[in-house]
């Protein structure tokens, strides 16, 4: 076989050999004894056209006529594409290759293809063991021994990669029952191995040159994909391991996940991979057309079917959020449910109603504590409820490993809820939105993991918290006692207190924030409040960043914000965010400009004021930080208003160019040429 | 083998075909699998990593290379006169620039970003399939994952219609 004249001749006797007619199971009389899958005959010809349309064998390797080098190109090929367990086709086909070349190289008569002559009569149970046998047949001992009795020598490259190949079968029991029954394809080598032999091919030559013949099929496939249009392709996406898989998953929103079942068959229920079942009733239900009742309609029969796809899985995510219905309760429980059934992590149920007045608080969603078994309680790691009615049942010891707890419109009690968040040890995110307690928020259990707690209008009388990592602290409401005497890592904080002023606030917050480094704090300031130049310690040792929101009212004196700076001497970087609810006098001449003793911020870098207007308070205090901030590199004035007051209108009528002309009049020659001045 | 030179640790990989790279521990350790194996001194020796040829290895070596934090030890190509946001932009455009492969080389990119759990990568690879499925249509996503649609039409139908809403 050392042309290719001889090659095209073994080709067209197999091809003639695999005649349709002949290998009909009523056909023709040698291969009576063993009956074949009408598709292993449909893939005999389908290949043997293949052969003859694409000249497969033209290669200049198979001219060469050595069996060895087309198994070093297969082993090549299975080697530089890898092998995973996810591929027993290309394992499959170094396994033909490797009894073959085994067989051809040992010169026997009989010896390898008994195996694979016994095949068809393998039931697809005894594929495992075949697999064995093979791996055995290959032991590199035997191996080593043949290859020392035959004249020609196995090529060392293929001997270690059968070798590592029978290794890796043995690690992964790569050839499992159901790949198998599900790839025809491997199948279909095999037994079109068992149909030559069957056939009984007489002499060596011929023999080898239908190994050769399957070899180099096998070979063309692996490396340049399928042979036959219908079989099917190297899916590279579908070979994919299962926790690439999730990742891109997990990435596409829950439609476009769902909407690649149509892609093929193989990809029906690929998508349930996907560790996050997300429902966004604005998005799966497109415009609410057709009012309430409908929408709320579609929406359950949505989640319903696609729950029911995904029975039986297990996901890390549910997330429901829809305009809660009253229709939704039963449904809400089988989901939650559901959530249990599937282990899942997270449970997202965000109900609260899109209108923007603030629903009663009746009818709200009552959680069902009773679904939860001790499991899933330990199993809970994030749970974000909106619009919900929250309550705890008696003795609930908290869920312990629970990460995350994002409460926003829920209905709790003030009672019930410290003793479950004493007992939530792990958790690291706490927040707690309009939720009314109406009395203390007292956690006595240690959170030791807490960094970041939030607490917005939850009409809390005080708060205490053992929480000695707290990093972040958010809250807005009323001013009350406030005990975080053990958070001493709590270096962020932004705050908002509502009737109170700012001398009381400062005094708080300065035992509070003992460590804070950023602080942004929202003030409501009536003028007599700001004690004009009083002097408060140095609270704020360690803040470098302050950020103040202030609403000017008539008679502000914003120069006496200086004294409470000092308390911060230390700052790096300051933020002025002044909101205007009514008419200001922008500065006149000849107001005289009243200066303070020299207090300097050699750290203060940067200063940024926006809602300047330029009036006589906000000209004075600049004055003053621009003369006592010999570091200063950056100052941006900004005359419109960053923060907006509800319910004004941004006031348009501010000349801008006057503004501008004042503050540039004033900073002349007092600024240092390194600092970069903006005027906005 | 972890030698040591110039003060830097080293590690060597192996591919399954034989070749072998010698990194930086730091380099090598952007993968979280090798990360895993010298905290656990699992390294003492070359580290062979199967399944991927020492052209895809390659590769994920140069993406580490790229990738690895200039603060640290290495120092690599750290450059203290450039800002992070520029050097964020720059590594962005190397970033485009490295994925303009085939698909099959695609392909095996995220699976060893995979195995070698190197989320840069991993992300960097599996975004154009993200978005291929995000933007297109069946028949475009199809011919990019080289699948066929084998569904008889009915069949399609049926399953359009199971989950209808996903299809508007």
């Amino acid at each position: 076989m050392g042309n290719m004249l001889t090659v095209m001749l073994g080709t067209t006797a197999v091809v003639d050999h695999c005649h349709p007619r002949q290998l009909h199971p009523g056909g023709s009389s040698r291969i009576a004894g063993h009956q074949f899958e009408p598709l292993s005959i449909l893939a005999f010809r389908a290949i043997s056209e293949h052969i003859g349309r694409s000249e497969a064998f033209c290669r200049k390797q198979i001219l060469n006529g050595r069996f060895q080098l087309l198994t070093i190109l297969v082993c090549g090929a299975i080697r530089s594409e890898g092998i995973t367990a996810n591929d027993p086709f290309k394992l499959c086909g170094i396994l033909i290759c490797g009894v073959l070349s085994d067989y051809i190289s040992h010169d026997a008569e009989e010896p390898a293809t008994d195996l694979l002559g016994d095949l068809p009569e393998f039931g697809m149970g005894n594929i495992l063991n075949f697999t064995t046998t093979v791996a055995d047949h290959c032991h590199p001992r035997q191996l080593r021994i043949g290859s020392g009795t035959v004249s020609r020598q196995l090529e060392p490259l293929s001997i270690l990669a059968f070798r590592a190949l029978c290794k890796h079968i043995q690690q992964h029991e790569a050839f499992h029952r159901k790949r198998i029954a599900n790839g025809q394809f491997q199948l279909l080598s095999i037994l079109l191995c068992g149909v030559i032999h069957a056939k009984g091919i007489i002499g060596n030559d011929r023999c080898k040159l239908c190994c050769i013949l399957i070899c180099g099929v096998i070979s063309d496939y692996i490396h340049h994909g399928p042979i036959d249009a219908h079989e099917s392709a190297i899916d590279l996406f579908g070979d994919l391991p299962e926790g690439v898989l999730c990742t891109i998953f997990s990435k596409l929103s829950l439609k476009e996940a769902v909407r690649t079942s149509a892609v093929s068959r193989k990809w029906r229920y690929l998508w349930t991979v996907c560790p996050k079942l997300s429902f966004d009733g604005s998005t799966i239900c497109g415009n609410n057309r057709y009012g309430k009742q409908v929408y709320a309609l579609a929406f359950i029969r949505i989640v319903n079917r696609v729950l029911a796809q995904c029975r039986g899985k297990l996901f890390e995510e549910l997330a429901i959020k829809i305009d809660l219905n009253r229709m939704f309760v039963e449904h809400l429980n089988n989901w939650v449910r559901f959530a249990v059934s599937s282990s899942a992590k997270t449970l997202v149920f965000d109900l609260a109603p899109q209108e923007h007045q603030l629903p009663g608080r009746d009818g709200q969603y009552k959680f069902p504590f009773e679904l939860l078994d001790k499991d899933s309680v330990h199993r809970l790691q994030k749970i974000h409820l909106s619009f919900v009615d929250f309550q705890p049942p008696m003795q609930f010891s908290g869920f312990p490993n629970l990460r995350k707890l994002d409460l926003n419109l829920v209905n709790v009690n003030g009672k019930d809820i410290p003793h479950m968040l004493s007992n939530c040890c792990n958790l690291e995110w706490l927040s707690m939105v309009r939720c009314h307690l109406n009395g203390e928020l007292k956690v006595n259990g240690p959170l030791p993991h807490l960094l970041h707690l939030k607490l917005v209008y939850c009409d809390v009388t005080s708060i205490a918290f053992d929480t000695v990592n707290l990093a972040t602290f958010i809250y807005k409401g009323r001013k009350v006692p406030i005990d975080l005497n053990k958070s001493l890592e709590l270096v962020c904080a932004d705050i908002w207190f509502s009737t109170v002023t700012f001398e009381r606030a400062i005094t708080l917050l300065g035992k509070v924030l003992k460590n804070v480094q950023h602080l942004t704090l929202d003030m409501d300031c009536k003028p007599p409040e700001i004690p004009r130049l009083m002097h408060y310690r140095c609270m704020f040792s360690k803040m470098t960043y302050l950020q103040l929101r202030l609403v000017y009212v008539e008679g502000l004196d914003v120069l006496s914000l200086v004294s409470f700076l000092r308390s911060a001497p230390f700052i790096e970087k300051l933020e002025l965010h002044f909101c205007f609810p009514g008419y200001i006098h922008l500065v006149q001449e000849p107001e005289s400009i009243r200066k303070l003793p020299e207090c300097l911020f050699n750290n203060l870098k940067s200063l940024h004021v926006t809602g300047f207007k330029a009036c006589t308070g906000q000209v004075e205090f600049l004055m003053h930080m621009v003369e006592n901030a010999p570091a200063l590199e950056g100052l941006t004035i900004d005359q419109s208003e960053k923060y907006l007051l509800e319910g004004h209108k941004k006031d348009a009528k501010t000349v801008i160019d006057l503004v501008h002309r004042t503050a540039k009049k004033y900073l002349e020659g007092k600024i240092s040429p390194r600092c970069i001045l903006m005027l906005l | 083998m972890a030698t040591r030179e110039a003060g830097k640790k080293m590690i060597m990989l192996k591919s399954p075909d034989g070749m072998e790279f010698e990194v930086e521990e730091a380099v090598a350790m952007e993968s979280q699998t090798i990360r895993k194996m010298i905290e656990d001194d699992c390294a003492d020796t070359a580290i062979l990593i199967p399944n991927i040829n020492s052209k895809i290895l390659s590769r994920v070596i140069e993406y580490c290379n790229k990738h690895v934090p200039t603060t640290g030890a290495t120092g690599a190509a750290a450059s203290d006169t450039v800002a992070p946001a520029a050097l964020a932009e720059d590594l962005k455009i190397w970033d485009a620039e490295f994925i303009k492969v085939n698909r099959a080389t695609r392909f095996d990119l995220i699976q060893a970003a995979s195995y070698l759990n190197i989320k840069g990568l991993l992300d960097l690879t599996s975004q154009t399939t993200i978005d291929t499925i995000s933007d297109n249509s069946l028949e475009e996503i199809r011919s990019f994952l080289s699948t066929k649609n084998d569904y008889l039409p009915e069949e399609e139908q049926t399953i359009r219609r199971e989950n209808q809403w996903a299809f508007q």
